[in-house]
């Protein structure tokens, strides 16, 4: 009898080791007194659903956390949570667009350079642009909700011949009717489509009321300098240069000074060398700590990921602490922007 | 016996309440229960349809659809023909969940979990 509760316990206990390309924390790992650092003050935790604007909801993290810390605001508070549809549409070489992939560093250098304002989400729910905005839950197509609705729109768009019937305005009400929650005038929704000269330009326009984007309403934003490393201005590191060592204690200084880091990493489990750029992914590291096992050659460096993939991931995955020395090994297996990224004040 | 009996079927006391956020004016409670390992609304549990009979399955075949993006969790559900939704907590943290027919949803972590056993 002895032996099986013992078999049942040494398997229960490892049940947390692996999940995904994640290595969280073996339940038989303890934390070290006093090594826990954590980024206090964070806002609540985002979720992506089906849309690649992982970098857009990274950035928007490291910028909220800034302005609550230089404005002395309580991030908890809903109300100072920034609109990651606004951060994104930063990211293109030109303003104004709505991308699927794209890096946290060349959007918070546009968003440095070129604003002081950012929206907010209250105003601009992501929500609402994705799956939720079904009028009648569950009875369409998931080609035919949000987001998706609105490319499908755009096609539409340009298959009908303006000159000789201008449906603009039909396509703008069907919108309206369609998507329960857009809150973009039709008018501004018209204007969309007959001003964007492609479909990242008209998701921008059509999703993000103007109103939002004005001053007054919008969530101002303390003037602040974007970091990377290796340093993506003056590129002195070639990133073949970059060494795991390197990388983990540029990583364990910025979190000990409770900075918060963006890193990309390779979200293929494999993990294999030469990650596939489709499969980067960009997370927010916001904790640093040590756990060790029975002895002391065991210890490992753990961090606090934050994700965008919910707080049901977090809690599946030991809460988000993973192997610092895992994730720095995905991050290196990218083939391109193997850089992490953070906020500094502006000097 | 009795013992590991317990112990390898443990009667699983957690709820939590979420909100489904469906447009600006109207929002639901939904209560999540654990059923099977898998977090589900009890709505689900209580049914007789596509979601109750996926928590029962010990691994769930998924068709891969080609061109998805973003979160894994979320394109697993849309593959297992659910929609995803994003449900809320009373501190606002976000949740993925796969959403079938009108009120059934699931945790779409442990749909793609329960995919790759």
């Amino acid at each position: 009898m002895k032996k099986y509760l013992i078999l049942l316990l040494i398997f229960t206990s490892h049940a947390y080791s692996f999940e995904y390309p994640y290595n969280t924390l073996d339940k038989s790992f303890i934390t070290t007194p006093n090594t826990e650092i954590l980024v206090p003050n964070l806002t609540p935790i985002k979720a992506q659903d089906g849309v690649g604007v992982c970098y857009g909801f990274t950035a928007t993290t490291l910028l909220e956390h800034y302005r609550c810390r230089e404005l002395n605001l309580d991030c908890s508070k809903p109300s100072e949570v920034l609109s990651s549809l606004d951060v994104t549409s930063y990211y293109g070489e030109k303003k104004n667009s709505l991308k699927q992939g794209g890096t946290v560093f060349s959007s918070l250098t546009r968003i440095s350079a070129k604003t002081t304002t950012i929206a907010r989400e209250e105003c601009i729910p992501f929500n609402s642009m994705v799956h939720q905005m079904q009028n009648v839950r569950g009875t369409k197509k998931n080609e035919e909700v949000g987001w998706r609705y609105l490319e499908l729109k755009w096609q539409e768009y340009k298959g009908i011949n303006k000159a000789a019937n201008d449906c603009v305005t039909c396509l703008a009400t069907d919108i309206k009717k369609n998507i329960a929650g857009i809150k973009t005038p039709a008018e501004q929704i018209s204007e969309a489509f007959s001003t964007s000269s492609d479909l990242e330009e008209f998701l921008y326009k059509s999703i993000l009321p103007k109103e939002c984007l004005e001053k007054d309403k919008a969530a101002f934003m303390p003037p602040f300098t974007p970091k990377s490393f290796p340093d993506l201005n003056r590129e002195q590191t070639a990133i073949e240069d970059i060494s795991e060592a390197i990388l983990v204690k540029k990583v364990t200084d910025l979190l000990s000074a409770q900075t918060p880091v963006e890193m990309g990493i390779c979200a293929d489990k494999k993990w294999s060398p030469d990650c596939e750029d489709n499969e980067g992914h960009s997370i927010t590291l916001v904790g640093i700590k040590e756990a060790c096992g029975k002895t002391p050659k065991e210890c490992r460096k753990m961090v606090l990921v934050r994700n965008s993939y919910g707080k049901n991931w977090q809690d599946r995955t030991n809460g988000g602490w993973i192997d610092l020395e895992e994730v720095v090994k995905s991050s290196l297996a990218l083939t391109k922007f193997r850089n992490i990224t953070w906020i500094e004040k502006a000097k | 016996m009795k013992w590991i009996i317990l112990l390898l079927f443990p009667i699983n006391s957690f709820s939590m309440e979420l909100v489904y956020q469906f447009d600006k004016k109207t929002s639901e409670k939904i209560i999540i229960t654990n059923f099977h390992g898998m977090n589900a609304s009890e709505s689900c549990l209580k049914s007789a349809t596509e979601c109750s009979r996926l928590i029962d399955k010990k691994k769930i075949k998924i068709a891969k659809v080609p061109g998805l993006k973003g979160n894994p969790a979320s394109n697993a559900c849309e593959e297992a023909s659910g929609t995803p939704v994003i449900l809320k907590d009373a501190k606002y943290n976000d949740y993925e969940y796969c959403l079938f027919g009108k009120n059934y949803f699931i945790d779409s972590w442990d749909l793609l979990d329960r995919s790759k056993k």
